[in-house]
């Protein structure tokens, strides 16, 4: 005996499991709650990919996807980002609802505030659409670094029997990757070479720096590892006495580290005169002519 | 293949159309802080002293402008499925527009254009096969919304006219802009103070209906923000434009 009413309380508690069917205490139009049955699958509506990697000037688009909804009418969602960072460019219907029939949509963009109110309908007395799809597209604009939340919040899916359906909305977070080392400047003193680098990136870097001078060759005159934080600088000093007189070539060169984008300002470049064989010194007005170019 | 005759007064539909779209203005005697605005929804149940049912509509800023609307149907609606006949009332120009004045709740006075409107259905399964009528009943006739009880009554009076009277079902008075467009919920049909995809979805449930439309039964007169007599796309804009608006419910 014993044994049969564990078996049925196992028995049932499979059932329950697999039977595929919650309860759903929404608030339907009567406004009193409304206890009904649906397939346990819940609607998801999610910022699609969830995380973007970008940098300043790029350009990037996000979905709005929606997930395992049935008779999906019409529906409304917020989208708020960082105002400092972000700028939203445009805002584009998906494919999903206009595949059930005729449309409406509209949106409305506040820039100020950063956020974006999204609206679609079908149009006319006809069946929602079920599956997943695509709801909106959403082009934005990085204006600088740092990092966004892409908050989707009071989002609102509507039947065609005008009844809410319940769901989940998933937001997606945006931030900037930059790997970018420059040399800033160069300038030479009496026995040595300072070199100024500088991370511009967004990330801690280790690379080495390079001081070559021109002549008839190029003999390097020394390397160092330097390892910088983000938005770091550090002036390295190069021992260095020109062998003779004459128009010399410094070229401070540090190495591309991964990922890096912008390799412009990787080099500096500097053309400095020694006039006086009898007395070579570097810099100050003894040095002779001087002429610096930038980059 | 849409077939649509237009029997009469095709100029008349027309040019009521594009007063229809446009509150009628009085001087402003106040300044913006001192505005008050005021939305009105009633359900028309008399027509002289005969039982009649229907919609009457009140958007306004006080002392500024007011847009009235009301359509009913005689003797208590439609008799014959294909033919759909009501009376159409609008406010074409405002000179008193007030509230808690002279012992009413608020009072709305001005001219009115009332037509008799006909749509009569041909058999089929194409919703737009239908011919409209509408006959001019009076044209810049003197008349009055009145609302008492507390804002629970109404009547309208134009002269010549019988009277209309009914029942306020929803009206909100507030200091601040209240938005057209509230019209659902997630109650539906209930106004909620805020613009939103329940509105949308609950006008486009009614797209391309007409008042009686047998194949598009969905038309309401709350929903027909230009008053044309068709959820179009007029409607939805006018929604749309609002959306993310809201103001305070009782």
């Amino acid at each position: 005996m014993r044994f049969t009413i564990r078996t049925a309380i196992i028995v049932m508690f499979i059932m329950l499991l697999f039977s595929g069917f919650v309860v759903d205490c929404t608030e339907h139009s009567t406004g009193v709650p409304l206890i009904s049955t649906y397939i346990s699958s819940l609607a998801t509506v999610y910022v699609f990919p969830d995380t973007i990697v970008g940098a300043p000037n790029q350009n990037f688009t996000v979905e709005i996807r929606i997930e395992e909804v049935n008779d999906l009418y019409g529906w409304e969602f917020r989208l708020a980002w960082n105002v400092a960072v972000l700028e939203v460019l445009s805002v584009e219907e998906g494919s999903f609802l206009k595949s059930g029939g005729d449309t409406f949509f509209t949106y409305v963009i506040n820039e100020t505030e950063g956020y974006i109110i999204v609206d679609c309908t079908l149009l006319g007395d006809i069946p929602g659409v079920s599956g997943n799809g695509t709801l909106a597209l959403v082009l934005f604009h990085v204006l600088a670094f740092g990092d966004s939340p892409l908050d989707l919040y009071d989002t609102i899916l509507v039947s065609s029997l005008e009844e809410s359906i319940p769901h989940e909305a998933i937001d997606g977070y945006y931030y900037t990757s930059v790997h970018d080392v420059a040399i800033i400047d160069v300038k030479t003193s009496k026995s040595s070479i300072n070199v100024t680098v500088e991370n511009q990136g967004t990330h801690t870097e280790t690379f080495n720096v390079s001081v070559y001078y021109t002549r008839l060759t190029d003999p390097l005159i020394g390397t160092q590892t330097v390892t910088l934080e983000h938005g770091a600088n550090a002036k390295l000093t190069f021992a260095w006495s020109p062998p003779t007189y004459g128009r010399y070539e410094i070229l401070a060169e540090a190495s591309i580290v991964p990922g890096e984008a912008d390799t412009d300002d990787n080099t500096y470049t500097i053309i400095i005169y020694i006039g006086d064989i009898g007395n070579l010194s570097l810099g100050g007005a003894g040095v002779g002519r001087y002429k610096r170019m930038l980059r | 293949m849409k077939i649509r005759k237009i029997r009469y007064v095709i100029p008349i539909a027309l040019s009521l159309c594009l007063l229809l779209t446009m509150p009628t203005p009085i001087i402003s005697q106040q300044t913006p802080e001192q505005s008050t605005w005021v939305i009105m929804y009633g359900r028309i149940e008399r027509f002289g002293m005969d039982p009649a049912y229907g919609w009457c509509g009140a958007y306004a800023k006080v002392r500024e402008w007011a847009r009235v609307y009301a359509a009913w149907f005689p003797y208590g609606g439609p008799q014959i499925p294909e033919i759909c006949n009501f009376y159409a009332a609008k406010l074409v120009n405002a000179s008193i527009i007030e509230l808690d004045y002279l012992g009413y709740d608020f009072y709305v006075e001005g001219i009115w254009n009332v037509y008799n409107v006909t749509f009569i259905y041909e058999p089929g399964t194409e919703p737009g096969n239908y011919s409209l009528t509408i006959t001019p009943v009076v044209i810049n006739g003197l008349g009055t919304l009145e609302i008492i009880g507390n804002w629970t009554s109404f009547t309208i009076k134009i002269e010549t006219m019988e009277e209309v009277a009914g029942t306020v079902v929803f009206h909100a008075v507030r200091p601040r802009e209240i938005p057209l467009g509230d019209v659902s919920g997630v109650q539906v049909g209930i106004p909620d103070g805020e613009v939103n995809i329940w509105d949308l979805v609950h006008a486009a449930k009614a797209y391309g209906s007409t008042p009686g439309n047998p194949l598009l039964p969905n038309y309401d007169f709350s929903l027909d923000f230009n008053f044309n007599y068709e959820i179009d796309i007029y409607d939805l804009t006018t929604i749309a434009v609002n959306i993310g608006k809201t103001y305070e419910t009782d």
